[in-house]
């Protein structure tokens, strides 16, 4: 049994994966201009979702709690081995089911959405200027959007499925790199290129956080799985629970760990990138970008959280408070419709970290789930929006909703989803409603614990009426107020059918997410409280902290409090956006005008991108220059001037051998020579003169001889 | 067959080739191009037979022996000891055939050009006799003889056949590693005269691969109380790790084993390269025509990395060890330093190159947390990893980097500059070449399931274990590395239009391009989705080695 | 003394030599004519000769129990031999130095002169 769910979760995994490569081998051959392609796509990911609903019926006819297996061994070292493994529990399952059920969502409503690209003449950008100002036509990319969308859901599921954090690295990257390749679909954008490439960047900056917590725990534990298996083996969750856990490691770790998750999860201060992602489409927006592949560093967080000490989650508390707030703020003062919604995905992903942060895994989980799918749903309704007027601009927007209004539902179901609406005591209320309360209510049992930090309750508090705040500006912005650019309204159409089933399907899961199901156990906040490892480490030497337990949102005063506090904020917050544009009590541009100097920061966001630029990138890049310059004008004329020196020595080595030593071989020579010319008068060429001489020397020779020989005889 | 025919084939057939060319017609490019492919494509066959043979043959290269094997043993210059003596284990094999399989495809990429034909046929045979020799040969003057055949061919090809600076870059070349070569001549002689098999055991004795003629010597050396020296690297391997001969002062107060060490490392280090010896490298490999940029990174900066860890590591572990923090050093700086310049750069091929040294410094990395036995929290395992890391790291680099230079080289050839910021949009008019190269450069930038990755994850995880610090540095580098070459992505293939020069010679990937690109790519994505294909045969090797040296090291210790 | 009063011995044969040597010399130095010349050196060879036979007697020589006191004269026969020779080679070269010159005047035999 264990097997099977495990064989029908990697099943999963492989379908998507298997779609992608005939995608990408084949698909320009495919029949029917590439539109086979997307079905291709849409029924590989259908076919993960239907292998993880029935995983869930496995799951519940199994007995063990949750499947740790290994898929291959990478290398064996003595005792420790490092592997690929999966680990399968009901949060496994559930997150399957909720990026298959978004992915194949999305991807329907991509076949409509991404239309023109099937355009048999190319698709005409008009957003790409090139010289000479003709027209730029491109080819389409139908199906290479749908092979790298089938390539994410497959990436996405290897990192769920993972029960190690080398696999789940991977996993991790393998998102990145579509991530990559879907913001930079419109690559001729100028834009869209340098968002891909500061999203990579941007993110390697948390993966090196995450490199740094695997290579801390591995030197430390020997291990990186994160489940024990049936044997028992050492795993790095069941080390944390033991006695031997060494706190500096845990910190060092855990401050990787949270690195990589600010970097995935778009947290202050790396959410930069998040906003410029915007210009991939929308659906891939609504998939990666908001959905599922920037939640990936609260998953990871919470599948972590006991290794993670208490301190740093009270980091991680403020950390996604500020970026809860940050991110609200800069939703409210934004003019474009996608870059609103992105900033507040990245509001609420801090609620998640605020959910974490106060040691309540569980309720952030449930925002996770609940937040993509009414995300999901409020950026495929911009998508019908942009579809239907081909901008997204804010100022050029509104009244749309006579003519769209199915979008305009649809999209007042998410917003409305979004800021949590419901009724305090009867547990009744739209899908963001349960878990943001969920959230408010830890924070509440966490204040009263520790009233130093209240402001972790009092900011998210301010928070939701601040989501409340600009989700109805949105909303009035876009639908309700009078029409602001005749031509636009003019020419909006509404959405396609296939777009609006697919808005209407994602609007009743925005809706009943959060219900549990009548005669059904598994619902999704028992799958998440189900799953073991839930229990925050406690504090070591921050006296006096004390993390309430995972139920605390459970016990009634809590859940009272938070619920109507909240409702006190998010009503207000309405009435205030609903008496600027509806009630017009107050008249925006005066409030514009009176708030002129935050409004302008704001609106250029802070400054943050061009800080970072001035800051981080100039400086890195001068060095670049400088090491450049270095290799160039320091180290190269040393290796010059060594040659040079060495051409030196031989010039002089060379006027040394001319100077003495062939001098002195040239003086040698000319001196024998004139010997040989002085003797040479003594060659007559006269016979008798010889004769003479001969016998003159040889008389001359006996005498010297004798002389001698008597010299020598007589003592 | 015996394992000499066969080994001396691997080496020599190319040579054979060489003769043949030389024979022939220099006006007719069919058969010269045709015979120099056999020649090369000859190695690449023998050395993947050695793996199918019946292991009863006795040329069989077996898979998971961790020792030497196929030993092949002949006097060559007995008055010196010097043998004829080749074999293979779990570290060489990876990178023969990568040599192998990279010179044939380098010279498919030859296959345009006309200048000259018949001489680069030569020299490209001749370097690849080179270059398979060092990594086959056993014996010093034997791996010295053939890592100086390589430099000659190298500096020809590059110096006729380069680019504007030639002449300058093959002048720089040949000067910055004939310095190096002339280090490592001295360190091994050094280890020569100091080496002394008679303080041997015999069971070490057997292991060290002796022939019969120097056993003999030995038992008269024993007897009459002399010395015998040796060039036996395996044999010298037994006297570094389980003796003292190299202990003894030798200058300055320094060890043998210090001095030789010192001496091959930098030599060794000099072919990597490791900053700031690397001025070189940009230099020759943007002069350098694509096929020999592609032997060039693929194969000649693998000479280096191989060095160290089969001869000046194994044979000075203790100097290896004392000097490892220092080796830590240069390979992190490297790391970043290469990096960094790349990010400078404007020149396409400058910017590979520099990448080159950043990708190699994880080698240098690995090597020195792969001998780091004792400091920190390392044990034996942690060693293995590094070593098997810096291997790996090894053999994705000759894929990746000779998949990138040929990249830069298709683009060249196609609009003549190298300009970053004058192409863009070619993914638009290349889709299939563009989609190639960009699985390429997500396997440099170290992509997992791509083969950048695991080489470079072993050595940060061995890394981590001896120097926080330096692995966490390292690590960072991964941005820079994104950093460098997303941008160079960016303005190559994404952006709307090509404005550079020579738009209309912007055709879509050839055959024979193919032919060369999809191997590299395939191998990019083998290598990473499924490690154990070299890991099988390259861990049991790395694990003997670093229990070797771990054991080297406790011995000095314990005699020191 | 008086060589006459004397019986016939070494000294006479030295004396008859030291007279030949001396005809030969002036004969060489003097002569202009090459024949003459040639004359002159075989009347050296002979002085030569003479002194050979002379001194090979066995009262001189120390070793004379052993010897056939008989070197001296086979050096002269082999001295004879080649003076023949060299008599032949140089009346050759007389007659080619006429050929060429009309003359045999050694003292304008001086085209080698070096």
């Amino acid at each position: 049994m264990d097997t099977l769910l495990a064989n029908l979760l990697t099943l999963a995994v492989l379908v998507p994966l298997a779609a992608a490569v005939v995608l990408a081998l084949l698909g320009g051959k495919l029949p029917g201009h590439g539109r086979i392609s997307a079905w291709v796509a849409i029924g590989s990911v259908a076919t993960a979702f239907v292998i993880t609903l029935v995983a869930a019926f496995v799951y519940q006819q199994a007995s063990t709690e949750s499947v740790v297996g290994t898929y291959y061994t990478l290398i064996e070292l003595g005792e420790r081995s490092l592997r690929l493994t999966y680990a399968v529990d009901t949060l496994t399952i559930l997150l399957f089911g909720l990026v298959t059920f978004i992915a194949t969502a999305v991807m329907v409503y991509s076949t409509e959405y991404l239309h023109e690209e099937l355009a048999p003449g190319g698709v005409l950008d008009p957003d790409v200027r090139v010289p000479g100002h003709v027209p730029f036509i491109r080819p389409g990319r139908y199906n290479q959007f749908f092979a790298t969308l089938s390539f994410f859901v497959a990436s996405m599921l290897l990192l769920l499925i993972a029960g190690d954090l080398l696999t789940m690295f991977v996993g991790w990257e393998l998102v990145g790199i579509t991530s990559y390749l879907l913001i930079s679909f419109y690559r001729e954008r100028p834009l869209a290129g340098a968002a891909a490439t500061q999203a990579v960047i941007v993110n390697r900056i948390g993966d090196t956080g995450f490199l740094i917590a695997m290579m801390a725990l591995w030197s430390g534990v020997g291990t990186l799985s994160l489940f024990s298996d049936a044997s028992g083996s050492t795993s790095l969750l069941s080390w944390a629970a033991s006695s031997e856990a060494s706190t500096t490691l845990l910190t060092v770790a855990s401050i990787g760990l949270v690195l990589a998750a600010i970097g995935k999860s778009a947290q202050v201060p790396l959410y930069i990138w998040l906003p410029n992602a915007m210009a991939g489409p929308t659906p891939v927006s609504a998939l990666l970008h908001s959905a599922t592949m920037v939640a990936a560093g609260v998953y990871l967080l919470a599948r972590t959280l006991p290794l993670i000490p208490a301190e740093i989650l009270l980091g991680i508390a403020y950390l996604g408070a500020i970026t809860h707030i940050w991110g609200g703020c800069l939703a409210l003062a934004g003019t474009d419709f996608k870059r609103v919604l992105a900033f507040s995905t990245i509001s609420q992903l801090g609620l998640m970290f605020i959910g974490i942060g106060l040691g309540s895994r569980d309720a952030a989980l449930f925002h996770l789930v609940t937040h993509a799918c009414f995300k999901s749903l409020l950026f495929l309704a911009a998508g019908a929006v942009i579809h239907g007027c081909s901008t997204g601009d804010l100022r050029r927007l509104g009244g749309l909703a006579t003519k769209m209004p199915w979008t305009a539902g649809t999209m007042l179901v998410g917003v409305v989803g979004l800021i949590g609406l419901g009724i305090p005591g009867l547990q009744f209320g739209l899908s963001g409603y349960y878990s943001k309360e969920a959230i408010l209510a830890q924070a509440a049992a966490f204040a009263e614990a520790n009233p130093i930090h209240g402001l972790l309750y009092y900011l998210p508090l301010f928070g939701a009426g601040l989501t409340a705040l600009y989700a109805f500006r949105l909303w009035y912005l876009v639908f309700w107020i009078r029409p602001r650019d005749e031509g636009t309204y003019a020419h909006a159409h509404p959405a396609p059918p296939r777009m609006r089933a697919v808005l209407v399907v994602l609007a009743a899961a925005a809706i009943l997410a959060a219900m549990p199901i009548p005669g059904l156990e598994l619902s999704v906040w028992q799958s998440i409280h189900a799953t073991a490892g839930g229990e925050p480490r406690s504090a070591e030497w921050l006296v006096g902290l004390s993390l309430p337990t995972a139920d605390a949102h459970h016990d009634a005063e809590h859940s009272m409090v938070a619920e109507l506090s909240a409702l006190v904020a998010t009503v207000v917050g309405i009435l205030l956006i609903t008496a600027v544009y509806i009630w017009r009590q107050l008249d925006p541009s005066e409030l514009a005008q009176r708030f002129e100097t935050p409004v302008r920061f704001l609106r250029r966001e802070g400054r943050v991108e061009a800080f970072y630029n001035t800051v981080f990138v100039a400086p890195t890049l001068g060095l670049a220059s400088g090491l450049r310059w270095l290799d160039r004008h320091a180290i190269d004329p040393v290796i010059h001037s060594l040659a040079h020196m060495w051409i030196v020595l031989a010039r002089w080595q060379d006027v040394f051998d001319r100077r003495v030593v062939d001098s002195a071989v040239q003086g040698l020579s000319d001196r024998l020579w004139s010997w040989g010319v002085g003797l040479h008068l003594w060659q007559t060429g006269r016979l008798r003169q010889y004769v003479l001489m001969m016998t003159a020397a040889t008389t001359a020779i006996f005498l010297i001889a004798t002389f001698v020989w008597n010299l020598t005889r007589s003592p | 067959m015996t394992p000499l025919v066969w080994l001396s084939l691997i080496i020599f057939a190319p040579l054979v080739a060489a003769v043949v060319v030389a024979c022939l017609p220099a006006d007719r490019p069919g058969p010269l191009r045709w015979i120099t492919l056999a020649g090369l494509m000859a190695p690449l066959l023998l050395a993947k037979f050695l793996v199918v043979m019946p292991a009863d043959s006795g040329v069989a290269f077996v898979l998971g022996e961790p020792d030497v094997q196929s030993l092949v043993q002949v006097d060559w210059i007995p008055t010196f000891d010097i043998e004829y003596l080749l074999g293979l284990d779990g570290l060489s094999y990876p990178l023969l055939v990568l040599t192998a399989a990279l010179s044939v495809l380098a010279w498919i990429a030859s296959w345009t050009i006309t200048k000259g034909l018949k001489g680069y046929c030569l020299l490209f045979l001749v370097l690849a006799t080179g270059m398979l020799g060092v990594f086959l040969s056993l014996d010093l003057i034997l791996f010295y003889v053939f890592f100086e055949i390589v430099l000659f061919p190298m500096y020809f090809l590059i110096g006729l056949w380069g680019g504007e600076r030639k002449e300058y870059a093959a002048i720089k070349f040949f000067l910055y590693t004939l310095f190096g070569s002339v280090l490592i001549l001295v360190g091994i002689l050094i280890l020569y005269f100091t080496s002394d098999l008679t303080q041997l055991s015999d069971a070490q004795l057997v292991g060290a691969h002796l022939s019969d003629r120097t056993l003999a010597e030995i038992t008269a050396a024993r007897e009459a109380g002399e010395e015998v020296h040796t060039f036996n690297i395996m044999a010298l391997r037994a006297l570094g790790q389980s003796t003292e001969v190299f202990a003894d002062d030798f200058l300055f107060g320094k060890s043998a084993d210090w001095w030789a060490f010192v001496l091959l490392a930098f030599g060794f280090l000099i072919k990597v390269p490791t900053v700031p010896l690397h001025t070189w490298l940009p230099d020759a490999h943007v002069e350098a025509p694509t096929p020999v940029s592609m032997i060039l990174a693929g194969v000649l900066l693998k000479l280096g990395g191989y060095g160290l860890i089969r001869i000046a590591i194994p044979i000075c572990p203790d100097a290896a060890w004392e000097l490892s923090g220092v080796l830590a050093t240069l390979g992190v700086i490297s790391i970043l330093y290469g990096a960094l310049a790349a990010l400078a750069q404007s020149d396409f091929k400058r910017l590979v190159a520099y990448s080159s040294v950043s990708h190699m410094g994880f080698v240098v990395l690995g090597l020195a947390s792969g001998v780091s036995a004792g400091s920190g929290e390392v044990t034996t395992e942690t060693m293995e990893l590094g070593l098997s890391g810096a291997m790996y790291q090894m053999v994705a680099h000759g894929v990746v980097s000779a998949g990138l230079f040929f990249i830069v080289g298709m683009l060249y050839q196609r609009t003549g500059h190298r300009q970053l910021s004058r192409y863009g949009g070619i993914c638009n008019l290349l889709p299939r070449l563009s989609a190639l190269s960009l699985v390429i450069i997500f396997a440099a930038l170290g992509l997992p399931g791509l083969c950048g990755f695991i080489g470079e994850l072993f050595v940060l995880l061995s890394a981590w274990a001896y120097m926080p610090i330096v692995a966490g540095l390292a690590a960072f580098s991964l941005v820079l590395t994104a950093g460098y070459f997303l941008s160079a992505v960016q303005r190559v293939f994404l952006g709307p239009v090509y404005t550079g020069p020579n738009a209309e010679h912007l055709t879509e990937i050839t055959t024979r391009e193919l032919i060369v690109l999809v191997p590299l790519v395939l191998a990019a994505i083998c290598l990473g989705v499924y490690p154990e294909i070299v890991l099988a045969v390259m861990e049991p090797s790395a694990e003997l080695l670093a229990e070797q040296i771990a054991a080297g090291i406790s011995q000095a210790a314990a005699g020191g | 003394m008086n060589l006459l009063a004397e019986p016939v011995g070494l000294n006479h044969y030295l004396f008859v030599s030291t007279v030949l040597l001396t005809c030969g010399l002036i004969c060489m130095a003097g002569k202009r004519n090459a024949l003459g010349v040639l004359m002159g050196v075989e009347l050296i060879l002979t002085a030569a000769n003479i002194n050979l036979v002379a001194f090979s007697n066995p009262a001189l020589r120390a070793d004379s129990q052993l010897a056939l006191h008989l070197d001296g004269h086979i050096a002269a026969i082999f001295i004879m031999v080649i003076a023949a020779g060299e008599a032949a080679v140089a009346l050759a070269i007389g007659l080619n130095f006429y050929n060429n010159h009309a003359t045999i005047d050694v003292d304008r035999a001086d085209d080698l002169k070096g």
